[in-house]
């Protein structure tokens, strides 16, 4: 479990005041649940999943990660053991000239035998479905590869939370679903905990968590299907909403009976259809 | 037509063992003031398809033509007009930003092409004002410090400032939330609309496309697949699939529903003609049981 306790942060400007980037932010994770973080820019999304690792450090209140606090500098390297990140660029992800090689960098900084870390990497490659693709130069892959390539690296130091920052920004259609696929197989099969932040709405409607995030402070904490039925306030967020709830809402204004927890193009279709 | 692209083919690292075919044989042709969209899939070839429109890089074959004049050093239409009629914006164009203020950014380009530091920074105020960022407010300011959606509008300004008539975008909407992409998405469409832009828009997201977009271009491999208006490429369900790309949301509903037998239109693109096609389905499936 994560929780985070009164937590405010403040980023130091030259000159100027500082900003609070964070504030009175609490909230838990229970192990195992897929949580979307949403928010416009500038929110405080990227800032609180890096107080999940420790990268960046309570100003105000507490983060613990199964009970262990991450302003204790004794806790920080298990912490960051357990809690792995993957960013928004592949490319700046990768290190190595192959991909298994790639994805062995972890084990072998901490100093595994060999046939751990062997064992390690194997296991990562085929839970990202990357084991065809071991002796490949991760430069010369996909997005959606390299991505794959970049979680693989980080399931090899066998986390138990996954914490993804907009990590299908920068990939084509194909490419997303197939990191989509990827976290959510190991979420469901792996029984890692997944913290997900993500610019796409309809990504985050997969999730069964829905945190909104709007200057610093943590607006709506719902399931998706509840959550969007706050049009208004995504609205005012500049959020807004996915097409389909979107078209749910207008269908239900111009008096259509669409049951308002409808996400997807497959239930709307379903439905009229009935 | 503005600009011709004849039987272009280009071959990147060409007699090396590394060689390799990233564009076969392709032949579109863009009109003044249309807004054509280019899909594909990563390394389907985009990126290198519309650096050809500005001259940054060089057929191996086939030929670009500008208002039917070949683009040929030495002859015909210079490759330095071209570069100054075509205005690029590369994605992630943020990453470009390095001057001190916004308005010297800005103004980069006007003062390379050799106009003086007035004249440049006059065009820079008003290609400010033209992306949203009030000269008064913003010039003055470091670019770092701006929002992801201000630093990308003000790299728009950046390629307006050249007084370009061709604008080509290459995925100029990744990574900004959802409202920096409305802001985003409306100055480009203002842009076409007031002065008559000719836009290339490439994108990742079908929505986007589909809505903005007067004829499509789709890029598989290497060559071109697919070319029509979004209602003809959105309707051929099965050639998109096959190459990897998905129909957009609302387009995706009005094709499960025609295949379950129900009469609904094909062109359908946005909430408002989604919610209409719905209504009529619905009422004249309520008459046909009264």
């Amino acid at each position: 479990m994560i929780r985070a306790t009164g937590l405010g942060f403040r980023y130091q400007n030259r000159g100027g005041q500082d900003t609070w980037a964070l504030r009175d932010i609490s909230l838990q994770i229970e192990s195992g649940a897929f949580v979307a973080l949403i928010g416009p820019n500038g929110s405080g999304k990227s800032t609180l999943a890096r107080h999940f690792n420790a990268l960046l450090l309570p100003g105000e209140g507490e983060v613990l990660v199964r009970n262990l606090s991450t302003s204790d500098e004794a806790n920080r390297w298990r912490i960051r053991q357990l809690v792995g990140m993957v960013f928004q660029n592949p490319d700046n992800q990768l290190v190595a000239s192959s991909v298994e090689e790639d994805v062995a960098f972890g084990p072998e900084n901490l100093g595994l035998p060999g046939t751990e870390i062997r064992e390690r990497v194997e296991e990562a490659l085929a839970l990202t479905g990357m084991t065809s693709f071991r002796q490949h130069a991760p430069h010369l892959l996909s997005g959606g590869q390299k991505q794959r390539v970049a979680i693989a690296g980080v399931i090899a130091m066998r986390p138990q939370y996954l914490v993804l920052d907009e990590p299908t920004a920068m990939l084509d259609p194909r490419g997303r679903q197939e990191v989509m696929e990827t976290v959510i197989r190991l979420n469901r099969q792996e029984g890692i905990t997944v913290i997900y932040i993500t610019h796409f709405m309809e990504e985050a409607l997969t999730a069964e968590r829905l945190l909104v995030l709007s200057q610093g402070r943590l607006l709506l904490d719902d399931h998706p299907r509840k959550l969007f039925q706050q049009a208004q306030t995504l609205r005012a967020l500049g959020l807004g909403l996915p097409d389909i709830p979107e078209l749910v809402w207008e269908l239900r204004a111009a008096g259509l009976e669409v049951p308002p927890a409808i996400l997807n193009v497959d239930e709307l279709a379903a439905f009229l259809c009935s | 037509m503005f600009l011709t692209v004849d039987r272009l083919t280009h071959v990147y690292l060409p007699g090396t063992p590394f060689a390799v075919t990233a564009l076969r044989e392709v032949s579109l042709t863009i009109g003044k003031g249309e807004f054509v969209g280019i899909i594909g899939q990563t390394g389907s070839g985009k990126s290198t398809l519309i650096q050809h429109f500005n001259g940054l890089l060089k057929p191996a074959s086939g030929r670009i033509l500008l208002e039917g004049r070949e683009v040929v050093p030495g002859k015909g239409e210079s490759p330095v007009a071209l570069r100054r009629r075509v205005g690029l914006l590369f994605q992630f164009p943020e990453q470009q930003l390095f001057e001190e203020t916004v308005l010297a950014d800005v103004a980069f380009g006007p003062r390379n092409m050799g106009l003086t530091r007035g004249e440049a920074e006059a065009r820079a105020e008003s290609a400010l004002q033209a992306v949203g960022l009030a000269a008064y407010q913003y010039a003055d300011r470091s670019p770092f410090s701006l929002s992801g959606g201000e630093m990308r509008r003000a790299a728009i300004a950046g390629v307006l400032a050249m007084e370009p008539e061709m604008l080509v975008l290459d995925e100029p909407l990744a990574g900004l939330d959802p409202a920096g992409r409305q802001e985003v998405l409306q100055l480009i469409a203002a842009l076409r609309r007031e002065r008559g832009m000719t836009v290339v828009l490439v994108s990742h997201s079908m929505e986007d496309v589909a809505r903005f977009a007067d004829r499509l271009f789709v890029l598989a491999e290497g060559e071109l697949k697919l070319a029509g208006t979004p209602e003809e490429i959105f309707t051929d369900v099965d050639s998109l699939e096959r190459l990897g790309l998905a129909l957009p949301q609302l387009a995706q509903l009005m094709h499960s529903l025609r295949r379950a037998g129900k009469n609904v239109p094909t062109g359908v693109f946005t909430i408002e003609q989604a919610k209409k096609a719905i209504l009529a389905m619905w009422h004249e499936e309520k008459q046909k049981r009264v």
